[in-house]
């Protein structure tokens, strides 16, 4: 067998240009519910070529050059229209019934494009390199650690999220948007509700599956090559009146009206970029807070030091369905040992150059555990009681043995900046991963912070961005059940929103396969709004049978 | 639009006025995108008449159809 002929002839078969390129469609497709789907493809497209000048150019240009900051908007903005006509997309489609008549593999792919155009664009915030992208990295970490994901998928880790928000996922977008579309011109359109649900569930017994049957036919009765599939559309869409269409014309007005809409939301409204949040700011803005973060890092009380894996064997932030733990059995892959990090690695680096560091921080390792808990417990306590004088964090008298001293260096590490670049060393050269910063910062001044912007998981935060500008709005759902009982209250509640999301979200996809469910849109009626003319038209030619068979007969 | 950012809190719902705006505008638009027609000159009818269809019918005779 030449597999060149065959795959030839399949092609010329299943795919012919009649069928992809067709410059005829039915004319009820009159409707604008029928305009969401290349809105949708031509801001994939803009947000394709602005994402590459992004890419092309690097973080820094979007940050500081005006040029690259309008092109950034530019790209936000395409990421709303492309959200925006997708989810109206996806309504008209399901009113319609978009996957009747052996269309179901065309909604799936769909809906799974729907769930991958979330994740790019959820590595699209975190790729930000702005307070955004912190907030949402330390936020969206516990969900993803709760079920498990977050062991392999670490959104602190830019160097990661980067690669998945410029290649892997818009690849799988692409591919996916290709196949859908491929899908949807080689079936075509799916045809109006009929009349009666009697009439609609003939309908899709005929043509439910007719491919395989005609190909089977076809091979039985030896007549031939495989049923060509513009007689496959000509008798799927025997009855109706088909118009004259330009869909190549329409896509392209479809692009410039997306493109001018993106420029003009671009020009007059920019785009949100706070700044991100340095070790040094927290430091020289709240000297009491960041030692107080310190410290629990060093005694091991902090949220960090107990969370649990991905970083550690702690079981503060463990979370479970009854005896099942995915966080658990996915293990400790990013181990942070909280003391070493965050104090007494910075500090042994800072020793070298000074002596009284040096003696200080040779006093506290040789001490026994139990003096270093006493000192400690009572520095910490102490922390409470702390002023601010001439920038160095002041605490009551107290038997606190070397730790003010080792404090006030690691202070002035953090108030010099140093400790910014200390806490991204790995041993290699190139840094992309801000995991330890991150996590230092999430304990308090990243919240504290967010919780001025409403950005808290209480707050509907997912889905809110800085300033007024619209967020992750298509994330309304997965925020919305942290606002309700049992979520809001229950120490499990990441893995509890993850499992319902998973559920909706695979209801979502198989929609069309649900028996009795899947009829949903027949019975809200939603269609007859958008094919009103088509049923007019259907009455008007059944009254007209009626009053010619009255005639003939009289 | 970088200002303080504008919430409404009502009940458990604390949503941004640009999320607001931007759900209301779906709204409003999928009313109008099932409620409008493009205009035209004249109306055709997305149907054939049944003499058409019979006509076509003749014309092939491979396989069965069900009427809409």
């Amino acid at each position: 067998m030449n597999m060149t002929t065959a795959i030839r002839e399949r092609v010329r078969t299943w795919m012919p240009l009649e069928d992809l390129l067709p410059d005829q469609l039915p004319a009820f497709v009159r409707s604008p519910a029928y305009f969401f789907g290349v809105i949708t493809l031509s801001s994939l497209v803009l947000l394709i070529l602005s994402g590459i000048l992004l890419a092309a150019v690097g973080p820094q240009w979007w940050h500081n050059s005006p040029f690259g900051h309008f092109v950034n908007s530019l790209h936000f903005w395409c990421a709303e229209v492309f959200f925006f006509s997708l989810t109206l997309h996806l309504w008209t489609e399901f009113f319609k019934g978009g996957w009747r008549h052996g269309r179901r593999f065309t909604w799936l792919i769909g809906a799974i494009t729907f769930i991958a155009g979330i994740g790019t664009a959820f590595t699209g915030y975190l790729s930000q390199t702005n307070f955004d992208a912190q907030w949402i990295a330390v936020q969206g970490k516990d969900a993803l650690n709760a079920v498990g994901i977050g062991a392999f998928f670490n959104l602190m880790n830019f160097g990661q999220m980067y690669g998945f928000h410029i290649l892997i996922l818009p690849l799988i977008v692409v591919l996916l948007v290709g196949l859908h579309l491929l899908q949807v011109r080689i079936r075509g359109i799916v045809r109006p509700y009929a009349p009666t649900a009697k009439e609609e569930r003939a309908r899709e017994k005929l043509w439910r599956g007719a491919r395989r049957r005609k190909a089977k036919e076809t091979t039985a009765t030896g007549a031939g090559e495989q049923r060509p599939l513009p007689s496959d559309q000509a008798r799927y869409y025997r009855g109706l009146r088909m118009m004259p269409y330009d869909l190549v014309r329409e896509g392209l007005i479809a692009l410039l009206a997306v493109f001018v809409l993106s420029i003009v939301l671009a020009v007059f409204l920019s785009s949100a970029d706070e700044p991100p949040l340095t070790l040094q700011q927290y430091a020289q803005q709240n000297p009491v807070g960041f030692v107080t973060t310190a410290m629990g890092g060093l005694s091991g009380t902090g949220a960090v030091a107990q969370y649990g894996p991905p970083y550690n064997q702690g079981t503060g932030s463990v979370q479970s369905i009854g005896p099942v733990s995915l966080q658990d059995a996915a293990g400790v892959t990013i181990p942070i040992d909280v003391a070493q990090v965050y104090v007494l690695q910075p500090l042994a680096i800072a020793a070298q150059t000074d002596p009284q560091l040096a003696a200080a921080l040779q006093t506290f390792t040789q001490a026994s555990e139990q003096q270093q808990t006493a000192w400690m417990n009572a520095y910490t306590d102490a922390l409470s009681k702390a002023t601010v004088s001439n920038g160095h964090v002041v605490v009551p008298q107290g038997d606190y043995g070397p730790l003010p001293i080792m404090m006030d260096h690691l202070l002035t590490l953090g108030t010099s900046g140093a400790l910014d670049g200390l806490l991204l060393r790995s041993g290699d050269f190139y840094q992309n991963d801000f995991t330890k910063p991150l996590l230092f910062l999430s304990e308090d001044a990243l919240p504290t912070k967010a919780e001025q912007l409403n950005m808290l998981g209480s707050q509907w935060g997912m889905m809110n961005s800085t300033g007024n500008y619209p967020g992750q709005a298509w994330l309304w759902l997965y925020t919305f059940w942290y606002q309700i009982p049992p979520f809001n209250t229950s120490s499990n509640a990441d893995v509890l929103v993850w499992l319902t999301m998973a559920v909706l979200t695979l209801l979502l996809v198989v929609f069309p396969y649900l028996p009795f469910l899947n009829r949903l849109p027949y019975y809200l009626g939603v269609h007859r709004l958008i094919w009103r003319e088509y049923y007019r038209d259907v009455r008007a030619e059944v009254a007209a049978g009626a009053t010619s068979a009255a005639a003939e007969s009289g | 639009m970088g200002g303080p950012a504008q919430y409404l809190h009502v009940g458990f719902i604390l949503i941004s006025l640009a999320n607001l705006i931007v759900i209301a505008l779906l709204i409003v638009i999928f009313i109008l995108a099932v409620t409008l027609r493009r205009p035209e000159k004249h109306r055709i009818s997305t149907i054939e008449t049944v003499a058409e269809a019979v006509e076509k019918l003749s014309a092939d005779t491979a396989g069965t159809e069900v009427q809409p």
